[in-house]
């Protein structure tokens, strides 16, 4: 028996309930095709519960959000609560190193990589690859190296309307901006 | 008993004995080891003894073999192992002698549990890995950290380049450098000497620092091997004069007047 033979698609869980658990569950966000296999729904009927569940936890009695980047789905909790509660998970979604390599392609953006390594050191290129794996930098070549951006999901993920919003804090080291 | 004694007093290291702790040195000080061990009961061994025999024969070998140590310890270890397991063994040989003896079938009620079925399966809760998203916050103390790092690390680059070791003047990769600085100081002696100065090792330096000095010696020391200059020190550790070398000195340099009759 296969996998997908052992999971119970009996007719008393709804697709939203199976997509919903699926999205708790996942230590990684999940495919649209993991999520048909997991619920038996055609792309375009899952299109619709996930519409449905997107609309339920709109709501502002409801925390999470249903967070959408290539094609793959997680909850994220809702920006305006993650201060608040951002303790009780202290491990973040991304390595200490590999943000710090994320923020200084963020402040800088669009940065050489080349510049971004000299700052970060060889590790970087790991970081940048990654970066770009989870879409949140893209990159163009540029000679013999490549320019590096930041993505719209990026400033989606930080909520940001542009980067100069991330510029305006003064806090950060202004002369490397 | 007798044999009890013997085994004892073979472990204890005493002369004559088949097996004692001298024999650790031995190649085959592990099999005889096991031999012993697992042909006779460990429990008739004294490892105390032994182990006294042990320190005496330590003394007198005044740490000359420091093998026989490690080997020890682990004749100790594998005794005592083997008395607990025996011990271990006979107690569980006697339970299990005691509940065939003492239990009837069907009295502790648990025969119903011998089938598969009957034993509960314990469900785990599916616990989520929990990570959170990166707050902007976050994000900036980040590259405050990133510029804090890179900032830490070009300082330290720099520490090492001030306090990489020193050209002493033996840096012959520079050799067109090395020859300037010679040309330079050879030229500094002569102008010294022509305005009839004395040349002392001293005056030929600008700031006065040992790795100066050294360098600088080491200038005047290839300039002397050159034969350009001879180099004078009266008494240890006093000071160097510096003179140019018979064929380099000015008065040879100036040409004899010519004589009347030519």
């Amino acid at each position: 028996m296969n996998n997908s033979e052992s999971r119970d698609r009996s007719p008393d869980t709804s697709p939203k309930s199976v997509i919903e658990a699926a999205l708790f569950l996942a230590s990684e966000p999940v495919s649209r095709s993991e999520l048909c296999d997991l619920t038996g729904l055609p792309e375009d009927a899952l299109e619709e519960e996930l519409e449905d569940l997107r609309r339920d936890l709109s709501h502002p009695d409801r925390g999470l959000k249903l967070d959408e980047n290539n094609n793959r789905y997680c909850f994220k909790i809702k920006r305006e609560l993650l201060d608040r509660v951002k303790h009780l998970a202290p491990h973040q979604d991304m390595s200490r190193g590999v943000l710090r390599t994320l923020s200084v392609i963020a402040y800088n953006s669009p940065v050489l990589q080349k510049e971004v390594v000299d700052i970060r050191g060889n590790g970087a290129y790991d970081h940048i690859d990654q970066l770009i794996e989870r879409n949140f930098v893209k990159s163009e070549k540029e000679g013999r190296t490549k320019l590096l951006s930041v993505t719209q999901y990026f400033l989606e993920y930080f909520e940001l309307d542009d980067l100069e919003e991330l510029r305006e804090d003064e806090s950060v080291p202004q002369d490397y901006l | 008993m007798v044999e009890n004694e013997e085994n004892e007093k073979k472990f204890t290291g005493q002369e004559g004995s088949p097996v004692t702790v001298r024999d650790l040195t031995r190649p085959d000080w592990r099999e005889r080891l096991d031999e012993y061990t697992y042909s006779t009961d460990p429990w008739e061994v004294s490892v105390t003894e032994l182990a006294s025999g042990f320190m005496s024969e330590l003394d007198e070998l005044s740490g000359r073999n420091l093998k026989i140590s490690g080997r020890m310890v682990l004749t100790c270890a594998v005794l005592l192992r083997a008395k607990a397991e025996r011990l271990a063994g006979r107690d569980r040989e006697d339970e299990e002698e005691e509940l065939e003896e003492g239990s009837d079938v069907g009295f502790w009620g648990y025969e119903e549990f011998e089938s598969d079925s009957y034993i509960p399966e314990l469900e785990l809760p599916l616990k989520r890995m929990s990570e959170r998203a990166v707050t902007k916050e976050e994000l900036s103390q980040a590259f405050s950290s990133a510029v804090e790092v890179y900032e830490r690390r070009e300082e330290r680059l720099e520490t090492e380049d001030e306090e990489s070791p020193y050209n002493w003047g033996m840096d012959l990769g520079a050799e067109d450098n090395f020859q300037v600085k010679l040309q330079r100081l050879y030229r500094k002696v002569k102008e010294k000497l022509s305005r009839g100065k004395e040349v002392l090792f001293s005056s030929l330096l600008d700031r006065e620092t040992k790795e100066e000095k050294f360098e600088k010696f080491m200038e005047l020391l290839h300039l002397q091997s050159e034969g350009k200059v001879r180099c004078k020190q009266e008494k240890p550790f006093s000071e160097i004069k510096v003179e140019l070398s018979d064929e380099d000195s000015p008065e040879e340099s100036v040409p004899e007047p010519a004589k009347e009759d030519e």
